[in-house]
């Protein structure tokens, strides 16, 4: 199941969208974000679905794993679509009974809606597809390093979110060996009722969690024998440098939320 | 010919159909002979830990048919009729102390068995029995598994698959991270438990002396494919061969290589080349023996 979760995997390639400052990337997902509630008509989502298309075109990655990316959310989304449906009233009527009611503009929200979820998953998918989980947290640190003025530990967030984000496959692994272990020794995942499945979780999960106390201790003498002390007085390693690309991004984005803009107040 | 495992056009690949499809085993087809000693060596990433994972079915092959105790296995088997093979084929998996996870020693141990329809008291008596085996001490039967040493962790694990009883045992690096005695005594007990038991012992290892020592037969893996499969003697003929497949001569024919281009004496045509230390030593005498001849 896992293996099919496309959301906050990297795909290693050297394109545009690769190159940019994680910080673009970060900041551009997010106003892609807001400027999406921008848009209330036809014109304007097609505008923001090409966007996202040449976004996408930018990265140079098959636009199948977007779609596969959007498969597993596929339900949630239809649930919404459907609500919309049903409950949205005004403009024509073409089907009615008992409090449900299908109007045009139902029909038009729900579509509206569709849209809107669909390529806010792309973006976010593009985001971590392009992105090394280690350049996100450089980014994420930058962008909170200003709240450390009112006493946020940015730091501290940065640091752990990176060594999260390191571990996520390590554990995985370790996770997979210790299942693997435990299934040669006659333990059954996907047998049996809600209890039994439960009570199979054990002895994954004791065991993983005893290496990863053992691990984090192991991991902290390692630093300190490395002369870490806390964040105050470090450099860095790898620098963010904000280029001619980002400045490009940035543009685009301004240039599409005028048109939005216009598209929402002038057009109609 | 029951316990026989039999790969026949294996193939295996990971995360079918994305694009992080990785190809791990391709077209193997090899034979595990059954009551014998089999030592799977060969690079890291040559698909060696992939294979040992089919021996128990714990992966299914994604082409091709494996046969493992009688039984057909193919991408399409169902797992339902897969799990009565886990207790023909055990498996110690490497660093097996990450497994450990019950409150007692002896739980762990017993684990195993009553997740096989085994009954309480029986899994207990085999339970004491396989920890005497590897030689944990009957005050720590009771402890918790976690307030073991490394070492203590490594046996009792590894009674938790003996408890099994299986009719096959594969070993994955068993010995990886002990001392040279740890080390020694867990080979012994492994090779002693094979030849008064009788079981099929598949060994997947770096260390060249220990598959020259104990092995019967030695398969090669490359790249996901069998490349050679042949006696211990057979397979280490070839030295500059086992370079080229980045693995190494046990260290007696290294030595004995040594000796053969620097020093100009006779070597006895008779004597096979020698694969472990006491074997050099044997080969020495018989050396000494003819040089003694010449001069008197």
């Amino acid at each position: 199941m896992l293996e099919k979760m496309l959301l906050g995997r990297y795909i290693k390639s050297n394109s545009f969208v690769h190159k940019l400052d994680p910080r673009t990337k970060l900041l551009g997902s997010f106003y892609f974000i807001l400027i999406i509630f921008l848009a209330n008509n036809w014109l304007s989502y097609l505008l923001l679905a090409l966007f996202t298309f040449f976004a996408i075109w930018l990265s140079g990655i098959d636009i199948k794993f977007f779609l596969n990316g959007v498969k597993p959310l596929i339900w949630l989304i239809l649930f919404t679509v459907i609500f919309q449906v049903l409950f949205t009233t005004g403009g024509t009527v073409y089907a009615e009974f008992w409090v449900f009611q299908i109007t045009s503009s139902g029909l038009i929200n729900g579509a509206y809606i569709f849209a809107r979820l669909v390529l806010i998953i792309m973006m976010s998918t593009l985001l971590t597809l392009t992105t090394a989980p280690l350049e996100l947290t450089d980014g994420i640190e930058h962008l909170l390093r200003p709240l450390a003025r009112f006493g946020f530990p940015a730091h501290e967030i940065a640091l752990m979110l990176s060594i999260a984000l390191r571990y996520v496959p390590t554990l995985m692994d370790e996770a997979q060996r210790i299942m693997n272990a435990q299934r040669a020794r006659g333990v059954e995942f996907n047998q049996g009722n809600f209890v039994d499945r439960m009570k199979a979780i054990i002895p994954i999960l004791v065991p993983l969690f005893v290496s990863a106390f053992n691990r984090a201790e192991e991991m902290a003498t390692a630093m300190e024998a490395r002369g870490y002390r806390g964040g105050e007085g470090r450099t860095k390693y790898r620098q963010l440098d904000f280029d001619r690309n980002d400045l490009l991004v940035f543009v685009g984005y301004l240039l599409v939320t005028a048109v939005l803009i216009g598209l929402r107040f002038i057009a109609f | 010919m029951a316990n026989q495992i039999i790969f026949d056009q294996v193939s295996y690949t990971y995360n079918p159909n994305t694009p992080f499809a990785v190809d791990v085993l391709n077209n193997v087809n090899l034979t595990i002979p059954e009551n014998k000693v089999t030592a799977i060596v060969g690079h890291t990433g040559s698909g060696k830990s992939t294979l040992i994972q089919h021996l128990n079915v714990l992966l299914r092959p994604t082409a091709g048919t494996l046969t493992v105790a009688g039984e057909k296995v193919t991408a399409t088997s169902e797992h339902a009729t897969l799990k009565p093979l886990r207790k023909k084929v055990g498996v110690v998996f490497q660093f097996p102390e990450a497994q450990l996870f019950e409150e007692s020693v002896i739980k762990d141990v017993m684990f195993g068995p009553l997740n096989f329809d085994i009954s309480e008291e029986e899994a207990m008596r085999i339970a004491k029995e396989k920890l005497a085996l590897v030689g944990i001490p009957e005050h720590l039967y009771e402890r918790s598994p976690f307030d073991l040493s490394g070492g203590q962790m490594r046996r009792v694990a590894i009674a938790g698959v003996l408890a099994l009883e299986p009719e096959v045992l594969v070993l994955d690096e068993p010995t990886a991270g002990l001392d040279p005695l740890g080390h020694k005594s867990m080979m012994e007990m492994f090779i002693d438990l094979q030849q008064t038991t009788n079981i099929t012992l598949v060994l997947v290892t770096h260390q060249m002396d220990d598959v020259a020592k104990y092995a019967d037969n030695v398969i090669v893996m490359e790249k996901g494919t069998m490349v050679k499969n042949g006696t211990p003697a057979e397979v280490f003929a070839d030295a500059s061969w086992l370079d080229q497949k980045q693995l190494s001569l046990p260290q007696a024919m290294s030595f004995m290589a040594k000796i053969d281009s620097q020093l100009d004496v006779a070597m006895p045509t008779t004597a096979k080349p020698p694969l472990t230390v006491d074997e050099l030593a044997d080969y020495l005498l018989k050396i000494k023996a003819g040089i003694q001849v010449e001069e008197g």
